[in-house]
């Protein structure tokens, strides 16, 4: 059998034993190990299977996953988005329909210095949804601006997930961070117009103005004070070029940590629920990295991605019509598999592809990004309206109507991205010059 | 078994504010006293095992790995009974795999007394806990079948968390 038959049948393996419930990354391990048995020789794969295990788990670059995850989880501990969307309303609160614009900037701010989805999004649940529905808001739209927001964690640096792409591509991590820096203010820009023009479409689903919060603007900003200083501190040290991102991710977690203690709302519970939630949050993690490694070489064995490249290259199609039929894959893909699983099947197989087009990896990296975060939406299996509706006791079907509209402003990003590739590489190419 | 496996989650604890705790100290010594902590990058990824390792047992307790449900979740309960069995039992020969792989990378680290590049601390230690956080999740997965086949709830309860999985 030829690599690319073994690469094959390897691939259709890997998707009959994830729908029969295999982990993805057992799946991926065990599927990897007799690929490459097959097509290199059986006592390879086996000497690999302890040596790139070791090492794929004492990746130094992976060190900052988990410590950027802790440091989100010690700030929702500490209840510091409860303050953001308090800032972010006192300002917004006049406006029609200002408190589902809020929830979204507050999303975006919290996701500065948190790099998890689920947080941000289960913090606007318990703390703005409520206060949505004391002024009649639509239940849809409250939940689908919190569930929307959530992805901003994702996209706005630290994010693990951005992290964990760097890795899988050996693109440099701290200009992939960087890089989804403007593409994550210009989606929560469109997100909060969207949310502004829905309600204007649709008056109803905001019916009465909001009252003046007991907050002033001045106060407001001083209550978010931790925020900048400590995206300051770990974003700006990656910038310019003082710290390493494990660096930055550990100079964050500690920030956190001395936020909690000072301010005195982390409990001591609260510490070592964020740490618990964080180990389990790597150990998965981790295990994917670990299957990814082995199924690439795997891959990269058979040749697949390679005869990909060539033969996308002799189509003799325009580039963007190839990106954009790459997005329409994650999309689907998207309703059907969890989006870190994607995230490490797809992209040694699409990488490969991007660099042959002579596009950045940087750019594919933060577009990649922006691609999963609708699967983190959509139905059936949309994580975050999963939380939404579990926090808040919203109806399913009503989360997944109200993030309709969202989903569409989120597909204008992933374009315009597609088109003006500076939007993401503008920033990193300053660091590097 | 599963306490044993709560236990060793909060040795990973413990190792990632190690991590944390020693690259705060670097950054802090290397700028205001030009007094790096020597062998602090090496140090992070041999401790980043123990991170790992000492984790994917509780992780596989509390359900965390990923799995796709799409199939799983519309077909009936005898399918689910199969499909459960088969996807531990596949998970218990590759996990067995990785773990026995683990430790003979061990034995060849120790042969060859290979060592970290600036502490020369040896590496067969840190393997050797990666064989033993493998061999857990074995054990783990091995049980799990056990309370399947004698129809308990399988996963453990997340007193931190009621409502929600783990963070993404």
């Amino acid at each position: 059998m030829s690599p690319e038959v073994v690469g094959m049948l390897g691939m259709l393996v890997l998707v009959l034993l994830l729908f029969m419930r295999v982990p993805v990354a057992i799946a991926m391990i065990g599927v990897g190990l007799v690929g490459f048995g097959v097509i290199i020789n059986w006592n390879a794969a086996l000497a690999r299977l302890g040596s790139d295990t070791f090492f794929a788990a004492s990746l130094y670059s992976l060190s900052v996953i988990p410590l950027f995850v802790f440091m989100g989880l010690v700030l929702a501990a500490s209840a510091l988005g409860e303050d953001v969307y308090k800032a972010i309303d006192a300002f917004l609160w006049r406006l029609r329909g200002g408190l589902g614009v809020a929830t979204i900037g507050a999303s975006a701010l919290f996701g500065a210095v948190s790099g998890s989805a689920v947080a941000s999004a289960t913090t606007m649940s318990v703390v703005a949804v409520p206060e949505m529905q004391r002024f009649d808001y639509d239940d849809g739209f409250a939940a689908g601006t919190a569930a929307v927001g959530g992805t901003l964690g994702i996209l706005i640096p630290p994010s693990a997930i951005l992290v964990l792409y760097g890795v899988l591509t050996e693109e440099p991590i701290g200009q992939v961070l960087i890089g989804g820096i403007i593409p994550g203010i210009l989606t929560t820009a469109l997100l909060m117009i969207t949310a502004y023009l829905v309600v204007r479409a649709r008056p109803h689903y905001a019916p009465r103005p909001a009252e003046a919060p007991d907050l002033s603007k001045w106060k407001a900003i001083r209550l978010i004070w931790a925020v900048p200083v400590i995206f300051g501190i770990s974003m700006g040290g990656i910038y310019f070029g003082l710290f390493t991102p494990t660096e930055a991710g550990a100079a964050g977690a500690f920030l956190s940590i001395a936020y909690g203690v000072i301010t005195r709302r982390m409990t001591w519970s609260g510490f070592m629920g964020a740490l618990s939630r964080t180990i389990r949050t790597t150990a998965f993690i981790f295990m994917l990295v670990i299957g990814g490694q082995i199924f690439g070489f795997f891959l990269s064995a058979s040749r697949i991605p390679i005869e990909l490249g060539q033969w996308i290259e002799t189509l003799d199609i325009a580039a963007w019509i190839i990106i954009t039929l790459i997005f329409v894959v994650y999309f689907v893909l998207g309703a059907l598999m969890d989006e870190i699983a994607i995230l490490v099947i797809m992209t040694p197989i699409m990488y490969p592809v991007i660099i042959g087009l002579e596009y950045s990896g940087v750019w594919f990296g933060v577009l990649t990004i922006m691609m999963l975060l609708t699967g983190l939406l959509q139905p059936p299996v949309g994580l975050l309206c999963f939380v939404v509706s579990g926090v808040t006791k919203i109806p399913l079907q009503d989360v997944f109507r109200g993030i309709f509209p969202f989903v569409g402003a989120l597909a204008v990003a992933i374009m315009l991205v597609i088109f003006f590739p500076d939007l993401v590489t503008w920033l990193p190419d300053l660091m590097t010059s | 078994m599963r306490l044993f496996n709560r236990a060793t989650h909060y040795i990973s604890g413990f190792a990632l504010v190690a991590i944390l705790t020693m690259t705060v100290v670097d950054i802090v010594g290397r700028n205001a006293f030009r007094q790096p902590f020597r062998g602090t990058v090496e140090m992070t990824s041999m401790i980043l095992v123990v991170v790992v390792f000492m984790a994917v047992a509780h992780s596989e307790d509390m359900g965390d790995h990923i799995t796709i449900d799409l199939i799983y979740e519309r077909v009936g309960k005898g399918a689910k009974v199969f499909l459960d069995i088969f996807s531990d039992l596949f998970t218990v020969v590759v996990m067995a795999l990785v773990s026995y792989r683990l430790y003979q990378f061990v034995i060849r680290n120790q042969a060859s007394g290979a060592e970290t590049p600036v502490l020369d601390f040896p590496l067969w230690p840190f393997v050797a806990v990666a064989a033993v956080g493998a061999a857990l999740y074995v054990v783990s997965t091995v049980m799990r079948v056990v309370l399947r086949l004698m129809g308990e709830p399988v996963n453990a309860v997340d007193p931190h968390a009621p409502d929600a999985g783990v963070e993404i």
